[in-house]
């Protein structure tokens, strides 16, 4: 039984619980995968449309008919919509994440909400500077209520220029790369595709209206369009969650945690918080930790309240207040199936349904708490920003009121953990690195570190867990390539001991050398999947001191377990703002040959950036290596 | 030539219909000690369950027309003189021929046939018992029932009266039902599953010892055990035997040569026929319907074209009435086990030089073929065994086939 | 006699075979007919084995072994067509024909069919009635990316020989590139879960 847990996961501490879960007959996602087998080709190749009820409709793939769908639409149109409709998707999803944040920064300025506050003043002044926002002789709510203005612009505003935020964030000859991209586009194909994101509800919609049936059915305009849509979230939304999230719960700064399910402890009341927005978490964070519900808890012989984080929401929680992290997504049924969690608490995105079944299995309390993430079978309290500390109080307290139905016969916690340090802003990597970027770029043009791979998350079950994400971190480092990266890969990475000081011998010499001066492990935990936006700042950052655009640098980026469509859109604004970008598995774009061949290689002309498959890490690892030296020959370094 | 049948069994129907089939035009006399056109043994119990009697007419009501037969009926047979080619009937009727075909089948076997004069006793082998029992419990609007037996047809039995309504108490002498058909392991969890399925009262290691009379109907049963249940119905099930004295003067079967013959004009086949394992050779009576089957075409075959071979049977049986329960078993339980098991499922073979040689696959049929082919084809499966066992997909077999587990085949 | 060949290198396990043949069963003869409805009869499912995927029903056996092993009568090869035809009338679900049956490719429950309240066998019947009518069976008429065809055997071997002789000499009947590179990639995916790197 053990061979097949261990075909399943990398993780020793999930083939303890697969192990268990198919003793006990507890149905996994890996199960249900099994089930699903096998799953349709049309779906996978992107050349299923559903689009109207002419539909659906299916291109032959073998080349013989039917060519085209009922309304005319050839394959190339079919999986260029599906795919922009996935970029809408995954941009709307970290945006309106942004959405949220910029909302509660306006309220806690005007006074509105006094749960929250203002934490990070120094965060708060850096990005009124970049978005040109007067602090002189201002008051901090003044500040961030102009900041929290104009990000709530970029959601809704109607004029046809670029977003401020997008502006005033982009390098500056990227910014100039786009526009004349338009202009060429316009003159050598007499139609106008735009790039700049004018907004970003704009350009999601966008997208839904230009797919609509009918609209438009030329794959360049479509994959442009999906490119402008991306970059509102990288350069827009995404980055606005990250920045007034920051300005709101503070900028991380390094810190050190446990990783891994033995950071649940059977005698304690075990909460986990899990998804992706830390407006709740944090509050639900900080009343756990508070000397009432501690008492609360051992009144009831309990030791007290053990609160872990899971998934994004554990890496919000991690970087910024170095809670111990459960595990990632693929981690979520095996955590309840401990048997000693008491509650596990759950905001949006990334929430697989089974939980609230499999909760009902032990005396897990499963709470959902968005009004856009509500699941049957679950306790949902309703969250609300303006009443945080109460329904954080009620959150907890049904977690320790659940303690006493815990089974302690069935509560069974694997004893492994690793140690793993977090918490690199870009502030925090600048801070290390003593306020420059300078000290970064002289080895890298020495060449002690011969470039930088970021890494994101998700966890895909049709990939054995962590395994890529390990195994091409590993090999990345080996041969002197800075690894940073966010999501549920930082979260394997953790788990499999990269991110502790221990892993600077894994390291080739260079990159070591480089660790044990600056103290810092050689794989940085830059934090949730949202957080990919800072990935995007460092990467100005570099290019400005050395004034070349992004797509010079010796940069790549990865998604290797992905699945899901905020990873399209991550993958797609990496692209767009000059970053190859590797991904496995394909994604759902082979049905079309001039879909892939834009994506695949006409792209690199464009942007600089482009997208590769590769299936096995030591491929990946190679290829990425050879891109990387192909970069720094152009650069002469 | 005159063909003359003993028996319009399963294999007696079979041997006339292939015989017509291939061409013969020879006068055929067919006998019969029950007054129906052949059924199907298998199917009768469905009757009992309420469903129309013309289904268990398995080859059709009209057959003796159809084919041609001269159908002497209702009279059983006391003697076969082989020496003169000629039948000598119960009623003292005799009939000559040229050549012979012994296929009369077993009967119940009761260890107090007395008990058999008691009214609301019966045996459960024929259509004639079906139609007594059947009329029994409508003139006595029976509740409940007693099976003394829990082999395969006192299972069977049960699970038909269940069918119809009746509160079932099956009494078994051994410590679980079918005890021939598994082991102790996969007959304990059938028995189990049985129980949880129907609710049947399930009583092991007893035996019912007397009857209880009242004005000669019966009117409860007493056990081995000391307990004593009331019931006006009591079906005995205990065992069988071959009807083969007619032939040989005993009821131990008749065994028959390579082409079934027993001596150059007598043919003999289905549940009375003793004959060789395809894979063992041990000779037996394998009484099961697809042996008939091919014992009557192998007779036609001989029969017509003087050329034909039996190449043994095989002890496949499966007993899945009434409910959605199978119960798959075949060869003999010797060996290394090999076991698989869920809540739902018990699937075990025995090895032997890494060949099956037994199997029990309970509670469904999903790799029963599959592992029926690798019996019979007797090839080594010790290394490939356990996740064809483990097989919940029905993939096995394509998995051997597309070469997936070629690297595990010794 | 024409029967239903499977190239499982064209199938994209898009189950349209399945759900044509549940809506040929069906009496409503429609997909929303059948929704939720546990009598419906499926005779084909695609199975999965690894990466590839292709559909599995009755191969219509000769000799059947099903037919030989049926004690009720309940289950007859059609002369004309060479179907292997199971009268749900006779059946007794007694599965002496599933036990011998090495494709799994007989089922049972409780079918539209089912006349007595409770299960019976059931199975393809090479869509008896729509090949007597010159029609397709309906799988093989549902399927687009000819995964399925309905033809003589001894045709498809003929056309087999000439197609590996043209293919032989210029190179044609190749899947398209970017299939074969899906293909490749589903392979590898499969290889990954398995352990295999």
């Amino acid at each position: 039984m053990s061979e097949l847990s261990r075909q399943r996961s990398a993780d020793p501490a999930a083939v303890e619980m697969l192990n268990l879960a198919e003793k006990e007959q507890l149905e996994t996602i890996w199960d249900r995968l099994e089930k699903q087998q096998p799953q349709c080709g049309y779906g996978q190749l992107g050349t299923c449309c559903r689009l109207c009820t002419m539909g659906p409709c299916r291109i032959d793939p073998m080349g013989e008919e039917p060519t085209h769908g009922v309304c005319g639409a050839s394959a190339d149109t079919i999986v260029a919509r599906n795919l922009a409709r996935m970029i809408a998707v995954g941009s709307s999803s970290h945006s309106d994440h942004g959405r949220s944040a910029a909302l509660l920064l306006k309220a806690v300025a005007s006074g509105e909400n006094t749960d929250y506050r203002i934490t990070d003043v120094e965060k708060l002044q850096a990005v009124a500077t970049r978005l040109e926002v007067t602090t002189e002789n201002r008051s901090y709510p003044e500040i961030a209520s102009d900041i929290a203005d104009i990000a709530l612009s970029c959601f809704g505003k109607q004029d046809d220029t670029p977003m401020p935020f997008t502006e005033k964030y982009l390098l500056p000859k990227r910014y100039q790369l786009f526009k004349d991209i338009e202009e060429q586009l316009f003159k050598t194909t007499g139609k106008k595709m735009g790039i700049l994101p004018r907004g970003i509800d704009r350009e999601i919609v966008d997208i839904l209206h230009r797919t609509h049936f009918g609209t438009d059915a030329d794959p360049l305009s479509l994959m442009v369009q999906g490119i402008r849509s991306s970059i509102a979230d990288g350069w827009g939304g995404s980055l606005i969650a990250t920045e007034l999230q920051d300005i709101l719960y503070g900028t991380p700064t390094v810190n050190t945690a446990k990783a891994n399910l033995g950071v649940l402890d059977a005698e304690w009341v075990n909460i986990i918080v899990h998804g992706h927005e830390p407006s709740l978490s944090e509050k639900v964070v900080e009343m756990a930790l508070s000397e009432e519900m501690q008492q609360a808890a051992r009144k009831l012989g309990a030791k007290g309240i053990n609160i872990v984080g899971l998934c994004c929401t554990g890496n919000e929680m991690l970087m910024r207040q170095g809670v111990d992290m459960a595990g990632n997504v693929l981690h979520s049924e095996l955590a309840i199936m401990t048997g000693a969690v008491e509650a596990m608490v759950v905001d949006v995105q990334c929430i697989y349904p089974s939980l609230a079944n499999l909760s009902n299995c032990f005396h897990t309390k499963f709470i959902t708490t968005s009004e856009q993430a509500t699941i049957p079978e679950a306790l949902h309290i309703q969250f609300e920003d303006e009443h945080a500390d109460e329904i954080a109080r009620r959150i907890v307290n049904t977690a320790i009121a659940a303690y006493p139905e815990r089974d302690q016969g069935k509560v069974y916690i694997p004893n492994i953990t690793s140690s793993a340090i977090a918490g690199f802003s870009v502030e925090e990597i600048l801070k290390t690195l003593g306020g420059s970027v300078a000290p970064l770029i002289d080895v890298i043009a020495k060449g002690t570190i011969k470039g930088v791979v970021g890494i994101v998350g998700c966890n895909n079950v049709k990939v054995k867990q962590d395994l890529y994400h390990q195994e091409l971190t590993k090999k990345l480092i080996e041969r002197d390539i800075l690894v940073i990266g966010t999501g549920c890969w930082a979260i394997g990475a953790a788990k499999a001991g990269l991110m502790n000081l221990d892993a600077q011998s894994l390291a080739g010499e260079g990159l070591k050398a480089v660790c044990q001066q600056l103290g810092i492990p050689p794989v940085l935990n830059m934090g949730s999947c949202v957080d990919c936006s800072r990935m995007l700042v460092l990467a100005g950052a570099l290019a400005a001191h050395l004034d070349v655009d992004i797509c010079d640098l010796p940069l790549v980026g990865s998604a290797p377990e992905w699945m899901t469509e905020k990873a399209v859109a991550i993958g797609t604004y990496f692209v767009s703002s000059g970053i190859p970008t590797h991904l496995w598995p394909a994604p759902p774009i082979l049905g079309s040959p001039e879909v892939t061949k834009i994506l695949t290689e006409d792209i690199k002309g464009l942007l600089g950036g482009y997208f590769f498959i590769e299936e096995g890490p030591q491929a990946a690892a190679q290829r990425m290596e050879e891109i990387i030296l192909e970069k720094r020959a152009a650069l002469g370094i | 030539m005159k063909i003359v049948t003993i028996g319009t069994g399963m294999a007696a129907a079979e041997f006339v219909d292939v015989l017509r089939k291939e061409g013969s035009q020879d006068e055929i006399v067919m006998l019969g000690n029950e007054p129906f056109p052949p059924y199907s043994p298998c199917v009768i119990p469905f009757f009992l369950a309420g469903e129309p009697l013309t289904t268990v007419y398995w080859k059709g009501e009209s057959f003796y027309r159809n084919k041609g037969v001269t159908a002497l009926l209702d009279s059983a047979v006391a003697e076969v003189d082989a020496k003169r080619h000629r039948v000598r009937l119960s009623n003292g009727r005799t009939e000559n021929y040229d050549r012979l075909f012994f296929a009369t089948g077993a009967r119940s076997w009761y260890p107090q046939p007395q008990w058999l004069e008691t009214n609301g006793v019966f045996g459960f082998k024929t259509l004639t018992d079906m139609l007594a029992i059947d009329d029994y419990i409508r003139e006595h609007a029976t509740r409940r029932v007693v099976v003394f037996g829990g082999g395969f047809i006192g299972v069977d039995a049960a699970l038909a009266l269940w069918h119809r309504g009746l509160e079932v108490i099956l009494v078994h002498r051994n410590t679980r039902l079918l005890s021939q058909m598994t082991d102790e392991d996969g007959g304990v969890f059938a028995t189990r599953k049985l129980r949880e399925i129907t609710g049947i009262d399930v009583r092991l290691k007893t035996t019912v010892t007397d009857i209880d009379i009242r004005d000669g109907a019966l009117r409860g049963v007493k056990m081995s055990n000391g307990d004593s249940v009331e019931t006006t119905m009591l079906i005995v099930a205990i065992g069988v035997s071959p009807n083969s004295e007619p032939l040989v003067g005993n009821d131990r079967g008749v065994v028959v040569d390579e082409t079934l013959r027993y001596d150059p004009h007598i043919y003999v086949a289905g549940d009375v026929a003793v004959t060789p394992h395809a894979l063992t050779g041990e000779p037996a009576i394998y009484a099961t319907y697809p042996n008939a089957m091919l014992q009557a075409r192998t007779a036609v075959r001989h029969l017509l074209h003087g050329d034909a071979t039996y190449n043994g049977s095989i002890n496949t049986n499966v007993l899945k009435k009434h409910i959605d329960f199978p119960i798959i078993s075949a060869g003999t339980f010797e060996g290394d086990p090999v076991t698989w098991q869920n809540q739902h499922l018990f699937r075990r073979v025995y090895l032997q030089n890494g060949k099956i040689n037994g199997y029990q696959l309970i509670g469904d049929t999903r790799v029963s073929g599959y592992i029926y082919n690798l019996y019979c084809a007797q090839v080594r499966v010790d290394k490939i065994i356990a996740p064809i066992l483990a097989d919940n997909r029905g993939d096995s077999y394509y998995r051997s086939l597309m070469g997936f587990n070629q690297g595990q085949l010794g | 006699m024409k029967k239903i060949f499977v190239d499982y290198e064209k199938c994209v396990a898009c189950k349209a075979c399945e759900t044509a043949c549940a809506m040929e069963n069906h009496p409503s003869h429609s997909l929303f007919g059948l929704l939720g409805d546990k009598k419906t009869q499926v005779n084909v499912r695609v199975l999965a084995v690894e990466h590839e995927a292709f559909p599995v029903s009755c191969r219509h056996c000769e000799p059947a072994w099903c037919m030989d092993a049926c004690p009720s009568g309940a289950i007859s090869r059609d002369s004309e067509t060479g179907a292997v035809i199971l009268n749900p009338d006779m059946c007794k679900a007694c599965a002496m024909c599933a036990m011998v049956c090495p494709f799994d490719a007989i089922s049972f429950k409780e079918t539209h069919r089912a006349r007595y309240g409770r299960d019976v066998a059931y199975k393809c019947d090479l869509c008896n009635d729509r090949v007597k009518n010159n029609e397709l069976p309906a799988c093989v008429a549902a399927c687009h990316s000819g995964a399925l065809s309905f033809r003589e055997h001894d045709q498809l071997r003929r056309d087999q020989a000439v197609k590996n002789l043209r293919v032989y000499l210029l190179g044609e009947e190749k899947l398209p590139k970017n299939f074969e590179l899906y293909r490749e990639l589903r392979r590898k995916e499969f290889a990954q879960r398995s352990g295999e790197k």
